[in-house]
């Protein structure tokens, strides 16, 4: 039997890209069990938008709620690198 | 001001006109008191609950918080249901006619004051399911 886990970076992405019920819930947890900074959460986001098939609105608003919560004080850097279109 | 509207506008953060056509004398008073905004969207017009609602919405969402509480306690055969609604949504059947009682900003997450990037999220959702996004 193979096990393929999914490791904490990419669960953060699958999450952003749904983001409902216990999603924002789930990110702030795993940023908490992980220690990530903001400059590596601003870079999974940066990575997963030229791929992201939809309205990247949607994915940037997820992603600037988890900053508004968790990295408040980076919050205006973030609106100004991730503006809403 | 009654608060059917504000319910009606806390389930979306964003209504439609004709959603709320009989109550705009209270719709009028909230866009002049900078709660609510008209937008205008493919010919169609809304009502988007502005950045300076949220601390009514967070009041809002402590009302149901309390409601969701009170029910758990009256109606034991609800348990999981309520149970699902006040500790971890992820167990929530949203399939439940309740379920819209407790609809706030799209979602169910009564646990966390609303902030400005909930609000807006749940506006462009509402957007994008009519095709307006």
């Amino acid at each position: 039997m193979k096990l393929v886990a999914i490791n904490a970076e990419d669960l953060i992405k699958l999450k952003l890209e749904r983001f409902q019920r216990q999603d924002p819930e789930d990110i702030m947890a795993i940023i908490d069990s992980t220690g990530f900074s903001y400059n590596q959460f601003k870079g999974f986001v940066q990575e997963m938008l030229p791929t992201y098939i939809g309205n990247t609105n949607s994915v940037i608003l997820s992603a600037r709620e988890v900053v508004e919560r968790k990295y408040s004080d980076c919050f205006e850097d973030f609106k100004r690198f991730f503006p809403f279109k | 001001m009654g608060s059917d509207l504000f319910t009606k506008l806390a389930r979306l953060g964003v209504v439609p006109r004709e959603k709320v056509k009989n109550n705009l004398k209270e719709v009028a008073t909230l866009v002049r008191h900078g709660l609510l905004k008209k937008v205008y969207r493919k010919k169609r017009v809304f009502y988007e609950l502005t950045e300076a609602s949220l601390f009514l919405l967070n009041y809002f969402r402590l009302k149901l918080l309390a409601e969701a509480k009170l029910r758990l306690g009256l109606y034991p055969r609800r348990k999981n249901f309520y149970q699902a609604l006040l500790e971890d949504v992820r167990f929530l059947d949203t399939s439940k006619k309740e379920a819209e009682d407790f609809l706030f900003l799209g979602d169910w997450r009564l646990n966390m004051p609303p902030v400005v990037s909930q609000l807006k999220l749940s506006q462009l959702r509402l957007y994008q399911e009519e095709g307006l996004a």
